[in-house]
């Protein structure tokens, strides 16, 4: 188990730079997803830490050990892949088994690691069967304990998940969790799912363009985005954005035909102008049939679907969408008439798209 | 369909169903692998025969029909778009058998690719399209003949799920603009009820219910329909139904939980076991009794709520909170279920509050 850091880390391929003076410390046993779009520069890392790519500035650290130049099998790194590699014509106990003797290690030893391992893992009863007869997310188990088998300092999981079926899914990132909690071993977990990552980490690193944009806990990410692509990332159905004027002085702002009082504490920082994006989650949006007497927008419901626990609508505003969530106990039909209340929101500066408020 | 049904060798797909959709209905078949969603899609479409029953579309009777003049037309999980042909072509191709001329079928293309807003993509071949936009096109290829009844067959399947919400509503919206009679088979139940106007949840060739999602949803008939809709599903917890001072109460880990206001339907049952089926977002916890003592196993955030685990005595009881409750791993709480809205099933798993 190990700490890994990587400071100030360029990496580029040509004249694109993949990965953009990062800085970010992966605590000693802890479950850390980066998680951005395709191109964000997530994978780059992850194999930058593996020891597949190396960077063009910076240094990256496992503990104290600055290991730039140690080749991927010295840094004692394992990494799992989205399809996991198994090798035909063996058994499971082979599968597991093949680390340890790469490694010399003595046969007492790999009996005892391999069973340990196979029981944490429940594939004990099929320690004998050919991995090649193995299910889906057998599979992935087998991967997955060939990679914790030799303890290593810290596990890369690459997309390692998002092949499964949903249901599958579910239970392997709860299996992920329970295995972290119980062998307390830095994982490092590469997705473009934010509901996979919300759920499995304890801090998630957002990437877009190569550029790390937050780091921080599932929670604060969602209630504190700090730019318009973290908070538009996180959440699903996404957070809605509408432009509107902000009102400093009189501490208004203007959103269509709502007008909406800010108490100055609102803000945290100084907009660059008066054009501000009002960042607002469909759960946070209340919606009424007889309108409130102030402080609401009037939309005309295009699609309400429920969902089991509520009734997710689009709701048409000037010719925009916007998506809310309601309880499903409400009654709302397409084509209805209804008034939005908005109960909580951020702000973002339309320039520079940090949060002020 | 009237008591129609299918074998497949020894194996019976389809057991006596009888499905009545209407004239621009939105029907989801919902069913795990196996169940007969797919034998259903195809008997509709003419690609199976029944063994025995009847399909009707409209007032006629179609069994001896083939498929090509049913005026139907399916979309496969696959899409099986003709990877030589551009999207032009590919909405072209099922109209080339109908005796259209050049330009009425060009006038037809136009019009389902602009529906669709696939309208700038005619010229490119479906290599150089994204997976949405794919979708679309298969899509347009069986609306193009302008079908009596479109069947979809699994046709978020290969989505991932963003594409997927959107996916959704864009199927509704078109449904609902065409006014379109729709059967669409999926084993997501989030899709079924987010898209269906009637749901029929099928398990071993049989209909185990058809209704609304709200229906299926709020009073599922038994405990396979409960736990085939929503997620996380919804918790069972076998136990015993007791009777004191003439109140009636569930024994769950030693806490009672007071059901007398069901005691109609219930008092015949005293000391029988029942199974109580509450909803995740219908179980509240506080730190402190009274309730059903519990410890916390896990907590996992889902964005605006989280999945909290629960550990009472042998039952594993999942709990949806707000993201802003505070519950931690290992922590001591009392469950309290919302008594309003528990389900009860009997020894059978058939429903009985």
């Amino acid at each position: 188990m190990a700490r890994v850091a990587l400071e100030n880390v360029v990496k580029r391929f040509g004249r694109t730079v993949a990965v953009d003076n990062l800085n970010i410390e992966i605590g000693d046993g802890e479950l850390v997803c980066l998680l951005g779009p395709s191109g964000s520069g997530k994978t780059t890392t992850l194999r930058m830490i593996a020891g597949l790519e190396r960077p063009d500035e910076g240094r990256i650290r496992i503990d104290e050990r600055v290991v730039n130049d140690v080749p991927p099998r010295d840094r004692d790194i394992a990494m799992v892949f989205q399809f996991p590699v198994i090798y035909p014509g063996t058994s499971v106990r082979d599968n597991l088994e093949f680390p340890l003797k790469q490694r010399g290690y003595g046969d007492e030893e790999i009996k005892k690691r391999v069973e340990e391992i196979a029981e944490i893992l429940k594939i004990r009863p099929v320690l004998r069967e050919a991995a090649s007869d193995l299910n889906t997310s057998e599979r992935q188990r087998v991967a997955i304990g060939r990679a914790l088998v030799r303890k290593p300092k810290a596990l890369l999981l690459d997309e390692a998940l998002t092949n499964l079926e949903s249901g599958l899914k579910l239970m392997m990132i709860a299996e992920l969790k329970r295995l972290h909690e119980e062998l307390h071993q830095t994982m490092i977990y590469v997705t473009h799912d934010q509901s996979e990552a919300l759920m499995m980490a304890d801090r998630i690193a957002v990437f877009n363009l190569g550029v790390l944009q937050q780091y921080d806990t599932p929670e604060r990410l969602y209630s504190d985005p700090e730019n318009l692509f973290v908070a538009g990332f996180i959440g699903s159905p996404p957070m809605n954005f509408l432009e509107c004027r902000l009102d400093a002085k009189r501490g208004i702002l203007g959103v269509r035909n709502l007008e909406i009082e800010l108490s100055c504490s609102r803000l945290e920082k100084t907009p660059s102008s008066s054009e501000v994006i009002l960042g607002i989650r469909p759960e946070h949006i209340s919606v009424h049939k007889i309108c409130p007497k102030k402080d609401h927008v009037k939309g005309r419901v295009d699609m309400a679907q429920f969902v089991g626990d509520h009734l997710s609508l689009d709701v048409e505003l000037d010719g925009r969408t916007l998506k809310v969530l309601s309880p499903s106990s409400a009654e709302i039909e397409p084509g209805q008439e209804i008034c939005m209340q908005f109960e909580e929101f951020h702000l973002f500066d339309r320039k520079s798209e940090e949060m002020i408020g | 369909m009237r008591s129609v049904s299918k074998r497949y060798g020894k194996r019976v797909a389809l057991d006596n169903v009888s499905l009545e959709i209407d004239d621009g209905e939105f029907v989801c078949l919902l069913g795990p692998p196996g169940s007969g969603r797919t034998t259903v899609l195809k008997l509709i479409a003419g690609l199976e025969t029944p063994d025995s029953g009847e399909i009707l579309i409209g007032d006629r009777m179609v069994n001896k029909l083939p498929p090509q003049e049913r005026g139907v037309s399916m979309m496969f999980e696959s899409l099986a778009l003709y990877p030589h042909l551009d999207v032009h072509g590919n909405l072209a191709f099922p109209l080339s058998k109908m005796n259209l001329s050049p330009g009425k079928i060009d006038e037809n293309v136009r019009e389902v690719a602009t529906l669709l807003r696939i309208d700038q993509l005619l010229d490119r071949k479906p290599a150089q399209l994204s997976g949405g936009e794919r979708q679309r096109v298969a899509l347009g290829r069986a609306l193009v003949k302008k079908p009596r009844v479109l069947l979809l067959d699994e046709p978020l399947g290969h989505l991932d799920a963003k594409l997927r919400l959107y996916a959704r509503v864009e199927i509704k919206k078109l449904q609902k603009q065409l006014k379109q009679t729709v059967v669409m088979s999926t084993f997501d139940s989030l899709d079924a009820i987010s898209t269906a106007d009637r749901i029929a949840l099928m398990k071993d060739g049989k209909i185990a219910q058809f209704g609304s999602p709200r229906e299926i949803y709020n009073q599922p008939k038994n405990i396979f329909v409960a736990s085939s809709v929503g997620s996380p599903s919804m918790n069972l917890i076998k136990c015993v139904l007791k009777e004191k001072d003439r109140n009636l109460y569930l024994s769950v880990a030693g806490y009672e939980v007071d059901c007398t206001r069901h005691k109609a339907r219930l008092s015949d049952r005293i000391g029988s076991e029942v199974t109580l089926g509450i909803r995740p977002s219908d179980v509240r916890a506080s730190k402190t009794p009274p309730g059903i003592a519990s410890r916390v196993f896990a907590v996992e955030p889902m964005g605006y709520e989280k999945i909290v685990t629960l550990k009472a005595n042998e039952n594993v009881i999942v709990m949806k909170t707000p993201l802003h409750a505070s519950f931690a791993p290992r922590e001591n709480v009392w469950i309290q279920p919302n008594v309003d809205r528990i389900s009860l099933f009997d020894e059978a798993g058939q429903s009985i509050v």
